[in-house]
């Protein structure tokens, strides 16, 4: 192939992805926001991380020169909420193939709590690469609420507090605390 | 064949070199094409400028179709396409569907230099659809960035948010 062919075959290439922005929700997730009543999703690709970097890097305080750092750790922020009219509305069975998605030799469980009495439950998955962490993805179950976020990018799971409340990221989201001995928890309040 | 290979070779560059078309220009441009329909723009809107809010940090445009009602559902299309229309410049940041409210609305942003822009689609049962872009003020866009949720929620809620 002559290397003009070569460039201009090179040039599409990069137009292409450039316009097929991937976004990393599962693709079961859209059957069930097909039966909410409300979706809400927020996405922040690279190029909005930078934009969000500025502007809280203008704020100048404690927090945001925190979440500053991080938001230069990450890929993206997508979070995906989902309201539904009445409890039942969806099910476990509904819920098990976006689990299902995040199963495999790249994901784990940091987190697991199941609140009987709030009904809430709350997963964390880490996704690591060749040992190295590439991101999260919380999964937050209440009765007529789920709520999916995935935070893609190098940060540790103790990352997730500063970013919690922000961005559309759920608020009171804990991370777990660093304790090899004892299991993690955390939890959501509404 | 050769002279076809020298069209996508300089393609991208023909591409940068013709005129900047604003995104909702090009927003409306689709939509009229998809539904058959005109928009209609808001008669004398510079006289309302200087009432505007903090948030609009200029640049404000509106067009509107009123009689147009595309439910939650039919949004879909629009959903795949005005990314694909708008270009790598506009990013996809803020979606939203109200089934029982027969409301959506789909907000992307562009920076360009110390600018944001904002270009936001709203569709209800009651005003039709709406576009509208506009400068963002960094306060505002820095309340955006908090709750990127409440605040398309409450902008679908108060027209007046302007």
């Amino acid at each position: 192939m002559k290397p003009i062919y070569s460039v201009a075959l090179v040039v599409m290439a990069a137009s292409l992805v450039a316009h097929g922005q991937k976004i990393e929700i599962p693709a079961s997730w859209d059957k069930l926001a097909a039966k909410a009543d409300e979706v809400d999703n927020v996405t922040l690709d690279k190029n909005m991380l930078g934009l969000a970097a500025k502007f809280i890097k203008d704020d100048n305080d404690h927090d945001g020169v925190e979440v500053n750092h991080l938001l230069g750790k990450l890929n993206g922020i997508y979070v995906r909420h989902l309201e539904f009219k009445n409890p039942g509305e969806f099910t476990e069975a509904d819920v098990a193939p976006v689990r299902a998605q995040l199963q495999g030799p790249e994901w784990s469980h940091v987190v697991d709590v199941n609140d009987k009495n709030s009904k809430e439950k709350v997963v964390i998955y880490a996704r690591t690469v060749n040992g190295k962490a590439a991101g999260f993805v919380i999964l937050a179950e209440e009765p007529t609420e789920l709520t999916f976020v995935h935070l893609d990018g190098s940060i540790d799971a103790q990352d997730i507090d500063a970013l919690s409340g922000n961005f559309g990221i759920p608020k009171d989201i804990h991370a777990p605390k660093a304790n090899p001995e004892k299991p993690n928890s955390t939890g959501v309040k509404p | 064949m050769k002279g076809l290979y020298l069209y996508l070779l300089l393609l991208p560059l023909l591409s940068a070199a013709a005129p900047a078309e604003t995104g909702i220009k090009t927003v409306v441009r689709l939509i009229e094409t998809r539904y058959s329909v005109r928009h209609q723009g808001i008669p004398a809107l510079w006289l309302a400028k200087p009432f505007l809010n903090s948030s609009v940090g200029g640049g404000l445009k509106i067009e509107e179709f009123s009689g147009l009602r595309i439910s939650a559902g039919d949004s879909e299309w629009l959903r795949e396409h005005i990314p694909q229309a708008l270009g790598p410049d506009w990013h996809p940041f803020v979606e939203e569907w109200s089934k029982s409210a027969g409301e959506w609305s789909f907000i992307y942003t562009e920076s360009r230099g110390q600018h944001v822009s904002m270009l936001i689609l709203t569709s209800d049962q009651e005003d039709g659809l709406t576009a509208v872009e506009m400068r963002v003020s960094d306060k505002n866009m820095a309340e955006w960035l908090d709750d990127p949720i409440r605040n398309a929620k409450s902008h679908n809620n108060s027209a007046a948010g302007f």
